[in-house]
């Protein structure tokens, strides 16, 4: 019952790796090493696909490119051109993959184009003078500098990959292509929860098993930090008339990006799906109330009162969590910096790390196995915001702790000893000092916790209940009852969300160069 | 082993030119110092050396060949240069160990193994890094760190040994124990040394040759001795001593019994060689008068030729003590008296300069005396 599912998903995170980690490196390479056209444009349009949740990558793929074997309708291609797919384009493994890599080559681009600009022109310098040739110098300087990079990216594409449900949900889960998430997730649903915790235990020693490996390879004492201090020049190539690739690079990024979100707006447009002329335009699924013949009289998403109300879950969880994780983000970080060397110390980083390892589908599992009854005096919490609000701040710490430890870095020491010595008490000095200077980490904490609160569905998939809604899987509940229009438009407005939340994050990341 | 000639280089990057028609003569297994402040283009110049910069204007020659001409169209990559090159930051591999860091140029000319390897052993015994072979350089400390790019740098046996500034990410301790160490290897190895650095202890302590740098010019050229005291220009009498050099506005008075140099509120007679040049009449008269501290005179008792200032503070260095006065215009002087001075501050003291002072045109501040 578990080998298909997990030779799918094992396939599935290694082609996503690989295609990831190609498209990452490149794109890093053009915009570090190569004076090519467009580099400020291509940096920030490198960023935006992981804003947008990898399944909403998926959604855009069925509306595009569906054919008809399936759910009646026909996708938009089919429609247009009358080309009916096969199924192995519309379903499976390749779409999943291309969907996933499209979001998670991102991931791979900021950790390569972060260790490329580490490296020191020198180092090639000092290599050319050996007589080395430009290849040589490559394949024996540059790339082994920045293989720990480039390993660990792999890796962690992988495990995020393989816990990813969203994708596979939307292009799995309609013509039974299951993987390890989307089987937990049904045997979950169907009560099966023996089999969805083994499958839980699996994903989970999968994953620590690639995070093992990882620190294995790279934790050996060759550590590759820059050496020496001052003397810091970046190489960058001429590529003379080829700097149009940039253009090119651009286009790409901004076609995955906008096309998948206008094909999804243009559907949420659609009075019947599949049927693309003006008079089959309409506001219906925005703004239209109950109609009996369109979608069960489901009214418009703006209109319709367990939409709106996943919405404000929506807003209240992320707003919640990011608030609540990031100040113990800082908290945490502080208590971290200031015991370095200690026990404690370390073992409070490895603490507030740990659930960055374990798949989020797994998180969600344990929750639900933990609290759907009660736990010694805590009562059963299924069911409730509070756990969704646990689920989500456990979720998260990795990311916020990793914040606020690099944000008491950069305070620095001395600011707190020199309100120590004016005698300010230990309560004082965190509000009066710690806290406002580091108010730009928070922020910027706050904003990538809220945003990727806002898209999470893997994690709380199987811990929401009618009273709990949030828009992630009600999109994916619409989606599964063939209200695709209604799908695509709460799909769009998280999309939408959570670009907007992307560009405030922007600022506040711009202001703080500014301020240094 | 060639002597370098550079004649008429010029690099521009963008508006702002790096190095502005430089031309500069090392002699064979000379060690020359490009010393300058920050952004004065001596590490661009070395780098033109080296073949990591292709000058814009000029030539380059290392002995009789031409490594480059923008006239004739030569430019010799730095590998065709036998060249040896330690970088600011040494740029050592970090994947490789210490071992591979200093073999990898043979390895890249196919050396043999027993070759390599005899070689990297004489070249670690030379800089002292016994049983670093096989460490990597981030488990290597700062200083051997040094070591092991100066190893690198001379495995290939370079006829020129080019440093940029090889000391200055070094603890000062260590600085000065690797400015021996260098020397000692060129004064082993023979080879030519250019040497890059801002730090002008440095400079007079290792060099054979000081090349002072401005601005993209080369402003004097001379042993560290002519350099320290003979300085060519305000620059150079400024940028060079520690600590530095006075630099007082004065003008020349001109007068039937003699010539004077005139602060205003003191004048000193001049006499011998400087009254002849001084007392021409097409001489600038505004001046700049440009005094070290330890040819500054000061005592509580009365001197000949003597003026009164106010101590305005004193630094204690062990075997002489700086001390800081305020002249009766305001300005303050630095004077290098003996410890068995006993001051205070805000104390009334005499000052007197000895004769072994400069003059330069206040105008376009080059050397009239």
């Amino acid at each position: 019952m578990f080998y298909v599912p997990l030779m799918n998903s094992l396939t599935i995170a290694f082609q996503t790796s690989i295609f990831s980690l190609g498209i990452g490196f490149m794109l890093a390479w053009l915009s570090v090493r190569t004076n090519t056209a467009f580099k400020g444009l291509l940096s920030d349009t490198a960023m935006i696909p992981y804003a947008l949740p990898s399944w909403a990558f998926a959604l855009a793929w069925i509306t595009l490119f569906k054919n008809q074997r399936i759910g009646g309708y026909s996708g938009m291609l089919q429609a247009i051109t009358g080309i009916e797919l096969p199924d192995w384009i519309a379903y499976g493994t390749l779409p999943i993959v291309v969907c996933l890599s499209l979001h998670y080559f991102t991931l791979n681009y900021n950790l390569i184009s972060d260790a490329l600009s580490n490296v020191n022109a020198e180092i090639e310098e000092a290599a050319e003078i050996t007589g080395a040739s430009r290849l040589y110098i490559l394949r024996r300087i540059v790339f082994p500098v920045v293989t720990p990079a480039i390993f660990s990216a792999f890796i962690l594409t992988f495990s995020h990959s393989i816990s990813s449900f969203g994708a596979p949900a939307f292009l799995g889960m309609p013509v039974r292509y299951y993987v390890m998430p989307t089987m937990l997730y049904s045997a979950v649903m169907n009560r099966l929860y023996g089999d969805g915790y083994a499958l839980a235990v699996i994903l989970l020693g999968i994953v620590l098993c690639a995070l093992f490996i990882n620190r294995k390879v790279i934790g050996t004492r060759k550590s590759f930090a820059t050496v020496g201090g001052t003397g810091f020049r970046r190489r960058v190539t001429e590529l003379r008339r080829r700097r149009i690739v940039g253009a090119a690079a651009v286009t790409f990024l901004v076609t995955i990006c906008f096309l998948p979100l206008g094909v999804l707006l243009l559907q949420t447009f659609m009075r019947y799906a599949g049927t693309y002329s003006i008079d089959n335009l309409t506001l219906h699924y925005w703004i239209g109330a109950s109609d009996p013949s369109l979608a069960d009289g489901q009214p418009g998403v703006l209109l319709n009162p367990g939409i709106l109300a996943a919405m404000k879950n929506s807003f209240t969880l992320a707003f919640a969590t990011a608030l609540i994780t990031s100040f113990v983000g800082i908290l945490i970080g502080y208590l971290i910096v200031k015991g370095r060397g200690t026990k404690i110390s370390s073992a409070l980083d490895s603490v507030a790390y740990a659930p960055a390892m374990i798949p989020s589908i797994t998180l969600g599992a344990i929750y639900l196995s933990m609290y759907a009854k009660p736990l010694g005096p805590i009562p059963p919490l299924y069911g409730t915001f509070g756990l969704l609000v646990m689920a989500c701040t456990v979720k998260t710490l990795p990311t916020a702790s990793r914040a606020g430890v690099s944000c008491i870095m950069q305070l620095g020491k001395e600011l707190e000893e020199a309100a120590i010595v004016t005698g300010a008490s230990w309560p004082r000095r965190f509000r009066a000092i710690i806290l406002p200077l580091t108010r730009k980490g928070f922020l910027s904490s706050f904003t990538l916790i809220f945003m990727s609160v806002m898209r999470e569905l893997t994690l709380i998939v199987m811990l929401v209940t009618t009273a709990t809604n949030l828009l992630t899987n009600l999109s994916v509940r619409y989606a599964e009852q063939g209200y695709m229009q209604h799908s695509d438009a709460i799909v769009s407005m998280i999309c939408g969300i959570t670009l907007v939340v992307v560009l405030v994050a922007r600022r506040v990341t711009a202001e703080r160069v500014v301020e240094e | 082993m060639p002597e370098i000639r550079i004649k008429g280089v010029t690099k521009e990057f963008g508006e702002t030119v790096a190095v502005d028609g430089v031309s500069l003569d090392v002699r064979n297994r000379d060690f020359l110092t490009l010393l300058g402040p920050s952004g004065c283009g001596k590490t661009t110049t070395l780098r033109m050396i080296a073949g990591l910069e292709e000058p814009d204007k000029g030539e380059i020659c290392f002995g009789d060949r031409f490594v480059f001409s923008a006239e004739k169209g030569v430019s010799l990559p730095a590998s065709e240069r036998r060249i040896g090159f330690v970088f600011q930051s040494y740029a050592l591999w970090p994947h490789m160990t210490c071992f591979e860091n200093i073999a990898f140029g043979m390895k890249v000319k196919k050396m043999s193994e027993q070759e390599i390897r005899n070689r990297v052993k004489e070249l670690m015994e030379l800089l002292h890094l016994h049983g670093m072979a096989d460490r990597y350089p981030s488990e290597l400390s700062g200083g051997e760190q040094q070591r092991v790019s100066l190893a690198r740098a001379l495995a290939m046996e370079p006829e020129i040994l080019l440093l940029d500034e090889p000391l200055s990410n070094l603890d000062a301790k260590l600085r000065v124990e690797m400015r021996s160490e260098i020397k000692r290897l060129h004064h082993l190895i023979g080879c030519t040394c250019v040497y890059v650095t801002h730090d002008q202890s440095e400079a007079l302590s290792m060099s054979g040759t000081i090349a002072i740098m401005n601005k993209g010019k080369v402003v004097q050229v001379g042993t560290p001795t002519e350099i320290y005291d003979q300085p060519n220009s305000v620059f150079v009498a400024g940028f060079i001593g520690a600590p530095s050099t006075n630099l007082l506005d004065a003008s020349i008075s001109r007068q039937s019994d003699g010539t004077y140099i005139d602060f205003g509120f003191h004048r000193i007679a001049v006499t011998g060689d400087a009254r002849t040049i001084l007392s021409d009449p097409k001489t600038p008269s505004e001046v700049v008068f440009g005094t070290r501290p330890e040819d500054v005179i000061i005592s509580e008792k009365e001197m000949t030729d003597a003026f009164s200032g106010d101590v305005y503070s004193f630094l204690y260095l062990g075997t002489s003590q700086v001390v800081e006065v305020t002249l009766p215009n305001g300005n303050i002087i630095r004077a290098l008296a003996p410890v068995k001075e006993r001051l205070k501050i805000g104390q009334p003291i005499r000052i007197a300069f000895k004769e072994n002072f400069h003059v330069f045109d206040r105008k376009s501040g080059q050397a009239i005396v």
